[in-house]
């Protein structure tokens, strides 16, 4: 069997600010094969974007990476010196954000900026890279490329904008793809737009996705693989279809309980009682028994360990393996 | 039918492409354009040469034949005004561009990579700022020798604190900025992120704020002229002019007042060219 293209293991990241450390994601583990496409999903705050900025060594000066390792193609990405680090960043994974409007250079014309990725990483000429830029705005379905690149994001209408985002991370040509929530700020219906856009380029390119997401409801048209965070760590992870048919982590069944079906207007939704952890003050044992409902005197005390009640399902939870515990 | 769709296609887009410029803009630059004109043409427009001396003519009043009167010395004052434009005009340009492009790349290192280097910069701007800036420019000519290259190399020394602190600030709000953590994803180096993507964003108040800088440059050397540590007399400068005047005024007010008018309103034009292009370019000032 060879190696996963990516394969983050035990992955924690610590928050030291005024002299305290506080553990905001802890030991994260997750692979992800060319071509498949993983949804991140969990509550804001559960650690889910701070998981993946670690992931392309983009953290914000109070966190760092405190233990673990992400392995790209075998090669550890948290040994990196900053420069090595900086060149791998956009080449081999990329990213896009949940806001394209402000995560584009508004003062750049959107060619340039794609163009801008494509000089600097396969050292293309002017010309070639114009053209390689106007031919990924057309990969991305925008129409009338060769007009649109010489435009500014002010512009381009907010799915626009996120196809063009999505045209700047190709540029490097990266073999991961991190979606920082990307269809979030926009309209259902350029939502799905967007999403399909995203799983046309993995058949094409083979890429890698992580998707970051709460919305349940894109996982499922969307990924192949789910892992579930709550309070910064992994509590479930697995195929998609095994996962959300059968979830194992009582978080999952009720993350998907909540979710709206077409059909059942009228009744108000159901909701998970009580707020995420606070990171600072997590509680004892699991940590999400607080707002469990199935919660015995293991949960208090001891903190679940990773459990495969089925191959390649994992789910951190006493009762995981059923019930008798 | 599709004839209608063009139409309406078009329309839209011919209102977009006429630019909704303020009327500020305008006047400024239209004020602005006029003194550049006549800077250029000098040469050709200037009716006498501006340092002849004429003594049999002197402190003629303005008439036909000297359409601004003369000097004391005879010297026509509508050419030394018109030979005046292009100094004044370069001592308020070049006065306000090295101190900007100095200001900007300082300020620019300053606010990107914080840490001791900021503090040490900032530390060294507050220095400068704590002294009165008159004082400390007459002080530094006074070292250099007058002349109008000390007058650009005291600006450049002095001048360039207002726009480290106004791009620093920019820079520091940029840097946390969304479509610059983008850029990093992307694997762009310091040197590209902050040329390419914070410089050009960072410099549009600082642009606006040196229109506005030019006027005071101008002002601030033709006192310096005056105070006859600028431009040097026979040269026709406008400071120099009024300078050259005041023992006459009494008798022939038009040596200073065309000068002083002039002063006036190139110093309006810079003023609505700044804040036209502040409210055009979204600035708040």
């Amino acid at each position: 069997m060879t190696a996963p293209l990516l394969e983050v293991r035990d992955l924690s990241v610590a928050l030291s600010r005024a002299g305290e450390v506080t553990t905001i994601v802890d030991r994260v583990s997750f692979a992800l094969e060319a071509g498949q496409v993983m949804g991140l999903v969990g509550e804001s705050g559960s650690g889910k974007s701070v998981t993946c900025r670690a992931l392309i060594g983009l953290l914000p000066g109070t966190l760092s990476i405190a233990g673990g390792s992400v392995l790209l193609k075998g090669r550890d990405l948290t040994a990196l010196e900053p420069e090595a680090l900086r060149r791998m960043r956009g080449r081999e994974i990329g990213m896009i954000f949940q806001n394209p409007s402000s995560h584009l250079d508004p003062v750049m014309r959107i060619g340039d900026q794609i163009a801008e990725g494509i000089r600097l990483h396969r050292g293309a000429s002017r010309r070639e890279a114009r053209s390689a830029a106007v031919d990924l705005l057309r990969q991305v379905g925008i129409p009338d490329p060769e007009q649109r690149a010489g435009g500014y994001p002010h512009e381009f209408s907010g799915g626009m904008r996120q196809r063009a985002m999505i045209a700047t991370a190709l540029a490097c040509d990266p073999e991961v793809l991190i979606a920082d929530e990307p269809t979030t700020a926009l309209d259902v219906t350029v939502q799905a737009q967007i999403l399909r856009l995203l799983l046309d380029l993995r058949d094409r390119r083979g890429l890698a996705i992580i998707l970051i997401t709460h919305d349940l409801g894109v996982v499922a048209q969307s990924c192949d693989r789910i892992a579930v965070m709550y309070g910064g760590t992994l509590c479930e992870a697995g195929a998609k279809r095994a996962v959300l048919a059968a979830p194992r982590h009582p978080y999952t069944a009720r993350l998907i309980a909540c979710q709206p079906s077409q059909g059942d207007g009228g009744h108000l939704l159901p909701f998970i009682p009580g707020q995420p952890p606070a990171l600072a003050d997590l509680p004892s044992g699991c940590r999400f028994h607080p707002r469990c409902d199935r919660t015995f005197d293991r949960c208090t005390a001891a903190r679940p360990e990773p459990s495969w009640p089925e191959p390649g399902h994992m789910a951190a939870c006493h009762r995981a393996l059923g019930d008798a515990a | 039918m599709s004839a209608v769709a063009g139409t309406t296609a078009v329309r839209p887009r011919l209102k977009l492409r006429l630019p909704r410029v303020p009327g500020a803009l305008w006047w400024g630059a239209g004020i602005v354009g006029f003194f550049v004109l006549v800077a250029l043409l000098a040469p050709v427009i200037a009716p006498y040469d501006p340092i002849a001396q004429d003594t049999a003519n002197a402190l003629l009043p303005p008439g036909p034949g000297h359409w601004l009167g003369t000097d004391n010395f005879g010297r026509d004052v509508l050419s030394r005004l018109i030979w005046g434009t292009r100094i004044d005009l370069m001592m308020g340009v070049f006065g306000v561009l090295f101190p900007f492009i100095v200001g900007t790349a300082i300020g620019c290192v300053s606010g990107y990579f914080g840490g001791w280097v900021d503090v040490v910069v900032m530390r060294i701007v507050d220095i400068v700022i704590a002294f009165p800036f008159l004082v400390l420019m007459l002080a530094i000519i006074a070292i250099l020798g007058p002349g109008l290259g000390s007058f650009f190399i005291a600006m450049a020394l002095v001048g360039w604190v207002s726009y480290a602190r106004l791009v620093r600030a920019q820079v520091l709000v940029l840097k946390a900025s969304d479509f610059v953590t983008a850029a990093r994803s992307l694997g762009y180096g310091h040197l590209r992120i902050m040329a390419r993507h914070i410089l050009p964003n960072a410099m549009v108040s600082s642009i606006v704020f040196s229109m506005s800088d030019v006027v005071l440059t101008m002002l601030l050397g033709a006192s310096i002229s005056y105070l006859g540590l600028g431009v040097q007399p026979p040269t026709a400068e406008w400071g120099v002019m009024v300078a050259e005047s005041q023992n006459f005024i009494i008798r022939a007010w038009w040596i200073a007042a065309f000068p002083g008018v002039a002063l006036a309103v190139i110093a309006l034009g810079f003023s609505l060219l700044g804040d036209g292009l502040g409210e055009w370019l979204g600035v708040k000032e």
